[in-house]
């Protein structure tokens, strides 16, 4: 089934929905007609829906008609629930408002109706874009639809079509690169939007970007000079291939991933990632671009002692046994979506995130434990139990059974009640060691939980493509296409949805290529877009027509710090620091940007900072105070810090401020401006 | 460097111009079209023109924020004769004929110094929901953020040129869900970055409050107006909001350094350290007491969200309630005692109330619908209970109030119009209280 619609204006909608113009006509002549003179330019159901009908049933209805109670069976949050309807049936016959029950339910009358409360009825105006919405929707060809019936059979096959029809997006021309498409989708949306684009960065304002998007830290002077130089039409893909190449970027990515993937660490557990493996396995990962999946394999099957999985494990292990921990933390990554709050009960408003998945999830680590091993620590899977009940708020209670959020789940014989399972070797590739005695390795089941999930997201699941490539271009331009970067549900609609499908699409065709991907959105024009505003305005940061500012993550402000002051660090000191950094600075892609007091405080105060401003043999601090002139100073200084020349007023107050101190102090004092002002604190 | 661009006189107090100015007018005079070329040295310092600010008048405020939304039966409405009432009794207190829980004796003592709203009715039954629902006033409309409370009192009682800052947030807690993530998000909104509060307490310390010795008074001022300068001029190029927030901490540096002993845990007194009691709680209650008489405009006090007793709550609440109690119960007195009670407004509540029946782990879940919070000081009667609820507590049966009645509450009882426009640029239509939406006037002055 397929509807015939091409994206056509008025005259097609009065062809096909009298009804409509009718409640167009009724609207205009009611006060209210300025809000329905905008529904004359909407034709696509999908958008009026997000834009207008959405907002109002969360206004109105879905307190009792959504996740936590469903009254009348019925849940309001979505076309798909409200077509497969409640108690009486589905709750709109689409293309047709004055025979849906919804319409009937909420028209202001005596007697029964919604909403309940007298005092908060739906007003007329409300009402008419509910009817406007419904009239939007083809008619469906079923005859089973009808306000008469319950029959809900014909909503399968109506939405398949209706998703083709409204929800099939426009593709790019063939044969563009993957950095170009993404200029296209972005253009094609700043046309529309009549939103006026950033220039082109300059090589210095990309130099550095790049260095901190890839490397994790800004240039030296001289490789800022040397990229500079060079006259090559192609030095930025060269100078990121380069980078990628570079043993920085292993590490930044680990840093970056790192966070994302666990979260910032207790002081015992940054000591335990490193000792346990967990960062040398996020290292060698990128560094020799094992395919995602593949690496996200490893993390939850967890029990790779050898091998480029090795560490892998301490994924789980981290979380102590807490089960509902580790579902909480593999859900972003595999699913790209939070699912706290569906444990006590389906998600309130992301109609799709249901408590049962929350418990699978949880039911698929139920049987792992950490367990010491002669050859270490690990984490066991049990052949048995693990089968267990969870309540929603009306205390019905109900097996957690293995169903997933990407709509797969694992069949698996439940015992009955009086069975009792009995655990045997027979059950084992490696059995779990006898009472009392040490195992040489963590038991593995024949039928792993862990396995079967982890077959079952790393591969046709296009969420585990969008959540990282969603991730990564919220790292590298500054927001995600969903913002928040890991809230990729029903409820956070990504602003380029047609992008991030590409994204994914191309993610999961590569074979999960992360250097690949990186290199595409890096290459894209818009990733190199200046961060000043081309007009006066400035454009949304979701239109993302120019750069956004990412405030330096600890890691990157602390090795930038170390290369704009000449400091030469020894590799054992580094860690210690980097604790110390991220203690202050633990924000990475911070929903909200929030700098703190005692950040402030700690850039002001703290010997740390002051430390690397004290003149040693080289350092930048010796090499400005051998400087003969304030001027060729001040200049120098910008240079190594910003990267870029002083403008005359910069020149000239910066100048002034040094004529009045002794070399050392002044030095001191301008590096330190620089160091702590925006510019340097912020990735632009 | 001359006379004529000594950008830091004064700043030992903290009083540049620009703290004093009144932020729209700086965004139209400085962000206007063609604000990168007006932008220079001398232009970033000289700007009194501007820094006419109507006098505020000496008011403070202290929420109490008990997070995770206790239970109006164990403490202001008690039903001890309902069926879900609970094992707890009621007592009689102050006022003639009104009852708090029996687990509140000393707040009983002092009722007639408060007032009670025991008809709160609010939509909000999930937690980071209704917290930002109470905190900011109204519901949400996207892409705007609207003020938290705090930040719209910081702006409005603050001066911007005062050490301490005006909204400072003690939640020695860096834990408690919903919460938590609230807290991670923007609490000024369309005010701007320096209306946000300065958080401290427990884990965040105040640390590196001290000069290091080789760094003068000159260095340390110097620097930071170069560092003032190039961060603005950065903010003024690229529209950075990330840019204006750092100046906004920053500009709580010199101030807070003044006065960091004011936040030091160890030096406040003993003995009013035990008569708050030794939780967290108690001890920032304490410390707030102190800012404010010290002149902090707003303080907010919290701790996690300890309240959402979803199982075993009578035993969590013998602990909670009574801590609570002793806490408010010694805020009111000392604030009397110091003449501070009229020109300080202390309100005292959560983001809902807890459900009239017991869950089976005898908890009380959450409960917008019919729910009590406590006022007391600046602009507020003293022993006024308004509103009642039904038998059970089930319903609201006398005069429901909502979260924006509450707002134009605390707004009028500090003297500040509530139904003002929000002048800031690139907004929608707003008002500080929406819907002209009423005060409750019973317990008003």
């Amino acid at each position: 089934m397929q509807f015939r619609l091409r994206r056509s204006g008025f005259s097609y909608l009065q062809q096909r929905f009298p009804v409509l113009i009718l409640a167009l006509l009724a609207a205009m002549l009611s006060p209210v007609c300025s809000q329905a003179a905008e529904t004359a330019h909407v034709e696509n159901p999908d958008a009026f829906w997000a834009s207008r009908v959405e907002p109002l049933l969360d206004k109105q209805c879905l307190k009792c008609h959504a996740g936590v109670r469903q009254l009348g069976g019925l849940d309001l949050r979505s076309l798909d629930t409200i077509l497969r309807g409640g108690d009486r049936g589905p709750a709109i016959v689409p293309g047709k408002p004055n025979e849906s029950r919804i319409i009937q339910f909420i028209l202001p009358k005596p007697g029964e109706h919604m909403p309940p409360d007298p005092k908060k009825q739906i007003s007329a105006e409300e009402i008419s874009v509910l009817k406007t919405w419904i009239a939007l929707l083809p008619a469906p060809k079923s005859k089973l639809a009808s306000v008469a019936s319950k029959d809900n059979a014909w909503v399968p096959d109506y939405l398949a079509a209706y998703r083709h029809t409204f929800q099939t997006h426009e593709i790019p021309p063939p044969k563009l690169s993957g950095s170009a498409a993404i200029d296209w989708f972005l253009q094609t949306d700043w046309q529309r939007d009549k939103i006026e684009a950033a220039k082109l960065c300059g090589d210095s304002a990309f130099a550095r970007r790049i260095y901190l998007d890839i490397a994790g830290r800004i240039p030296s002077r001289d490789e800022l000079k040397l990229f500079l130089a060079d006259a090559r039409g192609d030095k930025r893909p060269r100078l990121v291939a380069r980078l990628i190449a570079s043993d920085d970027y292993p590490r930044h990515m680990r840093e970056v991933f790192d966070t994302v993937l666990m979260g910032r660490p207790t002081d015992k557990n940054a000591r335990a990632r490193a000792d346990r493996g967990w960062n040398a396995f996020l290292e060698e990962t990128f560094r020799v671009n094992r395919p995602w999946n593949e690496a996200v394999r490893d993390i939850l099957v967890a029990r790779s002692t050898n091998g480029p999985g090795r560490g892998a494990d301490w994924f789980l292990a981290e979380q102590n046994n807490s089960h509902q921990a580790i579902a909480e933390a593999v859900a972003p990554v595999v699913f790209g979506m939070q699912i706290k709050c569906a444990q006590c009960h389906n998600h309130p408003l992301a109609w799709e995130i249901e408590q049962r998945h929350y418990w699978g999830l949880v039911a698929v680590f139920n049987r792992s434990k950490n367990v010491e091993t002669e050859t270490g620590p690990g984490v066991a899977e049990s052949a048995i139990g693990g089968f267990v009940n969870f309540a929603n708020l009306k205390k019905e209670s109900q097996p957690a059974m293995l169903a997933f959020l990407n709509g797969k789940s694992v069949a698996e014989k439940i015992p009955g009640a009086n069975d009792k399972e009995i655990d045997s070797p027979d059950l084992y590739v490696v059995p779990p060691a006898k009472e009392g005695q040490k195992p040489h390795s963590p038991a593995v089941p024949k039928f792993s939980r862990r396995e079967a999930f982890a077959d079952s997201v790393t591969h046709d699941n296009p969420q585990l493509a969008r959540a990282f490539v969603n991730r990564l271009w919220a790292d590298l331009m500054g927001r995600g296409i969903v913002h928040p970067a890991d809230q990729i549900d029903s409820r956070h609609r990504p602003s380029h949805p047609e992008l991030l499908e590409w994204l994914a699409h191309d993610f999961e065709q590569s074979g999960y290529d992360v250097k690949r991907i990186v290199q595409t959105i890096v290459s894209s024009r818009a990733y190199q877009l200046d961060s000043k505003p081309a007009g006066k305005t400035t454009p949304l940061p979701q239109s993302f027509a120019r750069a956004l500012d990412k405030p330096l993550s600890a890691e990157q402000l602390l090795h930038s710090l170390w290369i704009a002051t000449g400091t030469k660090v020894e590799p054992s000191a580094t860690a210690e620091m980097e604790r110390t950094f991220v203690a202050k600075f633990p924000d990475l892609m911070a929903e909200t940007y929030n700098p703190s007091l005692q950040q402030a405080l700690f850039l002001t105060n703290s010997p740390v900072l002051d430390d690397l401003l004290k003149p040693a043999p080289g350092n930048t601090v010796a090499k400005l105070m051998a400087l003969k002139s304030n001027e060729a100073r001040v200049r120098e200084a910008f240079s190594a810090v910003l990267g870029r020349t002083p403008d005359a007023v910069e020149l000239q107050q910066c100048q002034r401020m040094l004529a009045a101190q002794s070399p050392e102090k002044g030095v001191k004092n301008l590096l330190w401006a620089l160091l702590t002002c925006a510019e340097f604190q912020v990735n632009h | 460097m001359t006379k004529d661009n000594e950008p830091i006189e004064g700043m030992g107090e903290c009083k540049t111009p620009e703290h004093t100015m009144h932020r729209r007018l700086f965004l139209q005079g400085m962000m206007g079209a063609g604000a990168a070329s007006l932008m220079s040295w001398n232009g970033l310092f000289a700007m009194n023109a501007f820094a006419a600010e109507a006098k505020k008048q000496d008011k403070h405020c202290i929420l109490l924020w008990l997070c995770g939304a206790p239970s109006q039966f164990e403490t202001w409405d008690p039903k001890p004769n309902s069926i879900y009432g609970g094992p707890f009794g009621s007592i009689p207190t102050k006022i003639p004929g009104v009852h708090f829980g029996e687990l509140m004796p000393k707040c009983a003592t002092i009722a007639d110094k408060m007032s009670i709203v025991r008809s709160m009715k609010t939509k909000q039954g999930e937690h980071f929901q209704a917290i930002n629902l109470l905190q900011r006033g109204a519901e949400p409309r996207e892409p705007f953020v609207r003020p938290t409370l705090g930040s719209v009192l910081a702006q409005q009682l603050g001066h911007l040129d005062s050490p301490i800052p005006n909204f400072i947030l003690l939640d020695p807690n860096p834990k408690g869900n919903e919460f938590e993530s609230f807290k991670a998000g923007n609490w000024a909104g369309w005010l701007g970055a320096q209306y946000g509060p300065v958080r401290a307490g427990g884990e965040y310390k105040l640390v590196d409050v001290k000069r290091l010795a080789d760094t003068t008074t000159q260095d340390f001022e110097q620097r930071e107006a170069l560092r003032k300068f190039l961060t603005r001029k950065y903010e003024n190029d690229r529209a950075s909001a990330a840019a204006s927030s750092q100046n906004a901490v920053f500009s709580r540096v010199k101030g807070l350094m003044s006065c960091a002993d004011l936040f030091d845990l160890n030096k406040v007194n003993p003995k009013d350290r035990e008569r708050y009691g030794p939780g967290n709680f108690g001890l920032h209650t304490l410390l707030a007491r102190n800012l404010v008489e010290n002149g902090a405009p707003f303080v907010m006090v919290a701790n996690g969200m300890p309240w959402d007793c979803h199982v075993f709550q009578h035993e969590v609440y013998q602990m909670l309630v009574p801590e609570v109690d002793k806490i408010i119960y010694n805020l009111i007195t000392d604030l009397e005692e110091r003449g501070l009670l009229d020109k300080t407004l202390i309100v005292m509540m959560g983001e809902f109330g807890r459900t009239p029946w017991l869950n089976v782990a005898r908890g009380r879940d959450h409960y917008p619908d019919a729910w009590s919070l406590a006022m007391a000081g600046a602009g507020i009667k003293r022993g006024v209970v308004v509103g009642a609820t039904d038998d059970d507590g089930v319903d609201v049966t006398e005069k429901p109030f909502n979260e924006k009645n509450l707002f134009a509450t605390i707004f009028s009882a500090l003297g500040i119009d509530p139904y003002a426009e929000y002048e800031e640029k690139d907004i929608a239509t707003f008002y500080r209280v929406e819907e002209h939406a009423a005060p409750i006037r019973e317990i008003l002055l």
